[in-house]
């Protein structure tokens, strides 16, 4: 999109992550530059879900490194060359920089779209409390549900529900966003809304890595498609190409299965 | 039958000053063992979630060990065994210009400690209760561990909390006429002077169990409100209303069978 950059927010570089025994992601490099739109697809199980939550330092990697504006994520390396994670505080402050939305939007349940939106600027950040509503309500407009401040996440639809998501993300102000799945837990009628406001997202310039089997989306929004298979990057590039002329025969495989 | 009405109805609507600073003590001594139970049990709850076995590991012994011992040997122990020991002896302090013997600190502290252990699995099951999903949200948001459970996890565990801990507190009423032992005139111990006088052991011991349905009743009302106004969730299954409970109709696994 117009609003890129050459200026390199998310950097993941070899990661590679096991669950004991089993090796999901094999040495994984990502490159995201200010104000890009990578779409991370492949067949499930392939590991898209464990790489982005591993640059989120949601899960711990094995070893390779994730730097997010150049800032090394997580984890510090020891003389001998191993990795050690970084303290709970420092991995916690880190966070910030990256707004994540969930599949099942994992929203406050004891708390309203509001007071969603302003917890952790207030908490986490020390936002006064005046300011950090009027951030709220501007967010709320801005994914089109003004009228929602007072409701509570059981009383929203899905789609309402991650829009309050996509609004608590963005008022941290991070530097990018982070989607696993965001409209697969959604009602068909509701998954337009969500992408409609995640479009205007990456028009306003917002770096994004989004894993989603709305290949209509990555199309018209994405600069990149990046096809995960097996916990190996086989294959990136434009849209166009990845969907046209995909050159990995396991791309062309999925590709036929999905579209 | 030997039973006199004239005692009874005397003993119970013109209490004397023994009961009623029975009856007072029993309620205090309540509220204060709870609390402390509660802020020990919260520790505890915390620590076991650690993954450092120093950290854990003491706190599951103490929960072993106050729910595998007897209440009534705890509480002997703590006051009487350990000064004929000579390792520790409760003495009486004064504090805000107020007396207080050393049994009273000892009866506190033996029911807090023993409930802290309770307290401790319930709230350990009440944040277990909380989905995986809400830590995720709350650490992407760069929260640290400690507002993650103080703002998002905790309040959402007090929900399936509630309902438990009002039943913890039933029983701690009941508990502490087992205080009785190490002489503080609680209820019972006061029921005790009052027959050993009058003789009237039916009559008063039967006044004393009106007295702990009265305290039950009234906090069993209380429970109801309570778990109307922090038990309400969002969750499908919500637990059932204390009256039922306070009837036995259901839920014996809440109770833990005393
Ligand atoms: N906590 C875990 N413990 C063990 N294995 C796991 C764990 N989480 C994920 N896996 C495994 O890792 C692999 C990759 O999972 P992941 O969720 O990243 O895939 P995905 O590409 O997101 O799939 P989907 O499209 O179904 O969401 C799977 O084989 C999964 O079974
Ligand atoms: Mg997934």
């Amino acid at each position: 999109m117009a609003h890129q950059s050459d200026e390199l927010i998310i950097e993941a570089l070899n990661i590679h992550k096991s669950f004991g025994d089993l090796q999901i992601l094999k040495g994984i490099s990502l490159q995201v530059r200010r104000g890009e739109v990578v779409v991370l697809i492949g067949a499930s199980g392939s590991g898209k879900t464990t790489f982005i939550r591993c640059i989120n330092l949601l899960e711990e990697i094995q070893s390779g490194q994730i730097r997010v504006s150049g800032h090394p994520m997580g984890y510090r390396t020891k003389a001998d060359g191993s990795l050690v994670r970084d303290s709970e505080r420092n991995i916690a402050r880190q966070r910030r920089d990256i707004g994540m939305v969930f599949q099942r939007f994992n929203l406050f349940p004891h708390m309203t779209a509001l007071e969603n939106i302003i917890e952790a600027p207030i908490q986490v950040l020390g936002v006064p409390r005046k300011a950090a509503v009027e951030q709220a309500q501007a967010l709320l407009k801005r994914v089109g549900l003004a009228d929602k401040a007072g409701h509570y996440p059981s009383m929203l639809s899905g789609g309402q529900q991650q829009r309050v998501a996509i609004a608590r993300a963005l008022a941290m102000k991070p530097q990018a966003m982070l989607f696993d799945e965001p409209t697969s837990a959604l009602d068909p009628e509701t998954v337009g809304e969500v992408l409609q406001v995640m479009k205007e997202l990456a028009e306003e310039g917002m770096t994004m890595v989004v894993v989603t089997h709305e290949m209509g989306f990555a199309r018209e929004v994405a600069d990149r498609v990046v096809v995960l298979d097996q916990g190996e990057l086989i294959e990136q590039g434009p849209p166009e190409q990845i969907f046209s002329h995909p050159t990995h025969p396991r791309t062309q495989a999925f590709l036929s299965r999905v579209l | 039958m030997n039973f006199n009405w004239d005692v009874f109805w005397q003993y119970l609507l013109q209490p004397s000053g023994v009961y009623l600073t029975g009856l007072w003590l029993t309620c205090v001594i309540s509220v204060l063992a709870m609390l402390l139970g509660c802020v020990l049990g919260l520790a505890a709850a915390l620590l076991r979630l650690s993954r450092n076995p120093l950290l854990h590991l003491p706190v599951r012994f103490y929960v072993w060990l106050m729910r595998g011992t007897p209440l009534l040997v705890q509480i002997v122990f703590l006051y009487t065994a350990l000064a004929a020991g000579g390792i520790f002896r409760f003495q009486d302090i004064e504090l805000f210009g107020l007396l207080i013997p050393g049994n009273i600190q000892a009866a506190i502290i033996a029911l807090g400690l023993n409930e802290g252990a309770y307290m401790a699995e319930i709230i350990r099951a009440g944040i277990g209760a909380v989905d995986k999903g809400q830590y995720e949200a709350g650490r992407s948001l760069g929260m640290t561990f400690a507002k993650l459970m103080r703002r998002i996890v905790l309040p959402q565990a007090f929900r399936v909390i509630v309902p438990p801990l009002g039943n913890e507190f039933n029983v701690m009423l009941k508990n502490t006429t087992l205080v009785s032992v190490i002489g503080v005139q609680e209820l019972l111990l006061s029921t005790q002077m009052v027959t050993s006088a009058t003789f009237r052991v039916f009559e008063l011991y039967l006044v004393v169990a009106i007295y702990f349905l009265l305290l039950t009743t009234l906090w069993g009302f209380f429970q109801r409100w309570l778990e109307k106004r922090f038990g309400q969730s969002d969750r499908p299954s919500s637990p059932p209303p204390a009256t039922s409970r306070m009837f036995g109709r259901s839920t014996l696994k809440l109770l833990r069978g005393r």
